[in-house]
């Protein structure tokens, strides 16, 4: 894994905040990556307030590189620990981080990495069910079908998500006249 | 026949209506079709009742009691004649009951459509896209020409799945929707439809 020595340093610089905030700094910097918290979050921050703020630029600005790296270079908790050793980081931090990684781990690609990537659900296989509508307990004489449509998608580690939706007939038909086009694009074309 | 049964507190609260005068009671059935669709204002109600002078609890009950009489009667599709029938309950005047009436099939149509939204579904789709890309090289292979599928799909749940497929699994799929689609107009669809009526 590639890091700049800037960032490499960002950790030890870690030595000069106090550790009752380690464990803020370390949940907005997982809750930005999440894309649960806004980056503004950091500025209005009472308990980060205290600590200058060149020093916390470095300090979160080396977090995240090297977080993103390690999820890149697909590093599981153990890996990331093992090379954090090295960057002369206080170890109770490192153990802190290495915790909230495992955990969000998978959710960090999945949202971040693999939409920015290229690797997207393929479709394998589809299944269609239709029923008759007679009657709901809101709405009596509804005597309408209705098609229920389940998609098979692959990911890339193999695992199969499935994708399911209702239509009526009229938007079955457009479905089918949409994908009677695309099928047709590529016959007119090769 | 279909008939809607009022409980007594229900009739006291439609009975209500018999000791107002016509231009009165119809405008607390405006208020009702207002609440059912949703229009539910509060103030409006105390400015009626104001307005009207009558006592605001009792304007309350009686639009609760003329919703639930529209939402039954549109839930059930019910005909002029059981309309009345479950009206006469109540025993209203001529013109009570005709403005009920004209209220009740003006707004039907809506008022159904409102309580199937509010019925049980899956998410329904919005809409697909694609777009046919050639995929020429990748990391691990170069020079060659895949055509590529890659579809968005939108649910009314708000929801965007982005996909791919190759050309033989976007026709197979093709294939399977158009055979879904061509169930509507089997023998089979068509006799459970009769029977069901």
């Amino acid at each position: 894994m590639e890091l700049s020595k800037t960032n490499l340093n960002s950790l030890s610089l870690l030595k000069k905040i106090p550790k009752s905030v380690h464990q803020e700094l370390l949940s907005l910097v997982f809750g930005v990556l999440l894309q649960q918290v806004d980056e503004t979050e950091i500025e209005k921050s009472q308990t980060l307030k205290q600590i200058d703020s060149t020093l916390l630029k470095e300090v979160y600005s080396g977090l995240i590189t090297i977080i993103i790296q390690a999820i890149k270079a697909n590093l599981n908790e153990k890996s990331l620990a093992h090379f954090l050793k090295d960057t002369n980081s206080p170890t109770e931090f490192v153990g802190l981080l290495s915790t909230a990684y495992g955990k969000t781990f998978q959710k960090i690609r999945e949202t971040h990495l693999e939409t920015t990537g290229f690797y997207l659900k393929r479709l394998i296989s589809i299944n269609w069910r239709m029923d008759y509508i007679i009657k709901s307990n809101k709405i009596e004489q509804i005597d309408k079908p209705v098609y229920f449509i389940d998609l098979n998608l692959q990911k890339k580690d193999g695992q199969i998500e499935k994708l399911k939706f209702s239509c009526d007939t009229n938007q079955l038909q457009d479905l089918v006249t949409t994908l009677k086009d695309a099928v047709l694009a590529k016959k007119t074309q090769k | 026949m279909v008939i809607i049964y009022f409980n007594n507190e229900q009739k006291e609260d439609l009975q209500f209506l018999q000791e107002l005068s016509f231009e009165v009671g119809s405008k607390i059935v405006q208020v009702s079709i207002d609440f059912f669709k949703g229009n539910y204002n509060p103030k409006l109600l105390q400015n009626v009742s104001t307005k009207l002078n009558l006592p605001q609890l009792k304007v309350e009950r009686c639009v609760y009691a003329l919703s639930y009489l529209f939402t039954e009667s549109s839930k059930l599709s019910l005909s002029k004649s059981d309309f009345l029938e479950s009206v006469n309950a109540i025993s209203p005047t001529k013109e009570i009951e005709e403005c009920l009436l004209e209220s009740y099939q003006k707004n039907r149509e809506e008022m159904r459509r409102i309580l199937s939204e509010m019925s049980l579904k899956l998410p329904s789709i919005d809409s697909l896209q694609w777009r046919l890309d050639v995929q020429i090289s990748s990391r691990r292979t170069s020079n060659e020409a895949k055509p590529v599928y890659l579809l968005k799909l939108k649910t009314s749940d708000n929801r965007t799945v982005w996909f791919q497929a190759d050309y033989n699994e976007l026709e197979s799929m093709t294939n399977q929707l158009e055979i879904a689609l061509k169930e509507s107009k089997s023998q089979h669809y068509k006799r459970i439809k009769k029977y069901i009526k």
